[in-house]
């Protein structure tokens, strides 16, 4: 019951984009098509679920024991950046398509606040190993939900009447604001 | 305590090297050794004149035979053998020169304001169209100036300097001047005779706002036999018929307001 908990309030409640405002970057950068959000969310759901694996690991059997906790800034984004450079090679090999769609984007996960965030949120509230995962991987299914999400919307919005000045990037982040406050509706959904 | 952080981190750093070292090997991409002789050959300004974000993309397109113009501008000789080999046409571009539709240098032009803000074309264009009179002709902050990877434009009395032997028609400036008054136009012909204005405002308004600006009085019309003409309140150029046989000079001399020049 608590890993569906973790689950939930992971992709939704407290859904890392529109509750945090981490990783907004790529929210912003790679919703203009619903083929490369998605393609982008799954790569940032691979990253994040192994990140959390690893840095759990990282920290309970390396850090603590050692009782060099201060490292864990520095280790946690030396994991990240090994698991991105992991992920662009396997992309690369995979689907070239995917690879020149996701473009810069893709390196920049490395420096996804979102990714690093959740490390340092696994540390905070005391997950064990499971939960970890568990919120490793909701995480990545609330980023990439919330990407698809806003693609989808942004796809729709090419054939509307945008006013000129708030066309781009302004009328994306109005909509970013709007998905939040719709998702703080969510909210209720579990009281904790 | 120190000893152990530095530990850890080298063997932590050691650790993600080798899985990384060993998962390029494995996960490595082949390309075709062609892309890469090609890319070679070619400039490697990814300027972007072919249409292509890169030259390395270029090449990759060229090499899988892909429907596409496959003429390199910049990279002159070394560049069409290199693709010649491959596709086994030989092919050199047509030789064209960007061009400024606006010959008021410093002094030339009234203003209606002193501009103090950012220096440059875009920002002073946002501001009421400019501190100029005039809403269509060149700002002189040198957009296109720090547009062009290749140098070949500098900034004199206000107005850009194009230079032919540097200039490779990529472009770049056409899309940097907020005010459109930039285009390409083909220079191998024996003349380059142009209207340098782009001013849609009646005659009588020009007159106030610029020295040298068109005032659409039709006497180069009548002089080239069409091949200026004038809509929108300015003199045009038809560059197809640019090869035809008209006095390029009497034009130039007859102009009462010299806003026609002569690139060539």
């Amino acid at each position: 019951m608590n890993l569906i908990l973790i689950f939930i309030a992971a992709a939704v409640t407290n859904n890392f984009v529109l509750t945090y405002f981490l990783g907004i970057c790529p929210f912003i950068g790679v919703s203009n098509r619903l083929e490369s959000a998605f393609g982008m969310g799954m790569a940032t759901t691979f990253v994040m679920t192994l990140a959390a694996t690893v840095t759990w690991l990282i920290n309970h059997y390396l850090l603590i024991p050692l009782h060099i906790e201060f490292l864990e800034y520095v280790t946690f984004i030396l994991t990240i950046a090994s698991l991105v450079q992991l992920v662009e090679m396997f992309i690369r090999k995979t689907s070239p398509e995917l690879y020149r769609a996701l473009g810069i984007y893709l390196p920049l996960i490395t420096t996804n606040c979102a990714i690093l965030g959740l490390t340092l949120f696994v540390v905070l509230r005391n997950y064990a190993f499971l939960e970890a995962v568990i919120f490793g991987f909701g995480a990545g299914v609330g980023f990439t939900l919330a990407l698809v999400v806003m693609a989808g919307i942004r796809e729709e919005l090419e054939f509307a009447d945008v006013p000129k000045p708030l066309k781009g990037t302004g009328i994306t982040l109005i909509i970013a604001g709007l998905l939040a406050l719709a998702f703080m509706g969510f909210g209720g959904l579990i009281s904790s | 305590m120190i000893l152990t952080a530095t530990l850890t981190m080298v063997g932590l750093g050691a650790f993600f090297a080798i899985v990384l070292a060993i998962a390029s090997q494995k996960l490595k991409v082949t390309e075709d050794p062609k892309i890469e002789e090609l890319s070679e050959a070619l400039p490697r300004l990814n300027c972007g004149a072919c249409g292509f974000p890169s030259c390395h993309e270029f090449a990759k397109a060229v090499v899988e035979g892909k429907d596409i113009d496959t003429t390199c501008r910049v990279g002159g000789e070394s560049a069409a053998e290199a693709i010649s080999k491959i596709t086994g046409v030989r092919k050199t571009a047509a030789k064209k020169i960007a061009v400024v539709f606006c010959g008021a240098r410093e002094g030339d032009k009234t203003k209606k304001a002193v501009y103090k803000g950012v220096a440059t074309c875009r920002s002073s264009n946002i501001i009421s169209t400019g501190a100029m009179n005039c809403a269509y002709g060149c700002l002189g902050f040198g957009d296109c100036m720090r547009a062009c990877p290749f140098g070949a434009i500098v900034m004199e009395d206000g107005l850009p300097k194009i230079d032919p032997e540097k200039c490779v028609a990529c472009g770049k400036c056409v899309s940097a001047c907020p005010r459109g008054i930039i285009e390409l136009l083909p220079f191998d012909t024996d003349n380059l005779v142009v209207a340098a204005c782009r001013s849609r405002d009646p005659g009588s308004v020009v007159r106030k706002n610029c020295r040298v600006g068109c005032i659409a009085c039709k006497i180069c019309e009548r002089l080239s036999g069409g091949v200026f003409y004038v809509e929108d309140n300015h003199s045009k150029l038809k560059t197809e018929r640019m090869e035809e046989k008209v006095d390029w000079d009497q034009i130039i001399k007859k102009c009462p307001t010299k806003t026609i020049v002569k690139i060539k």
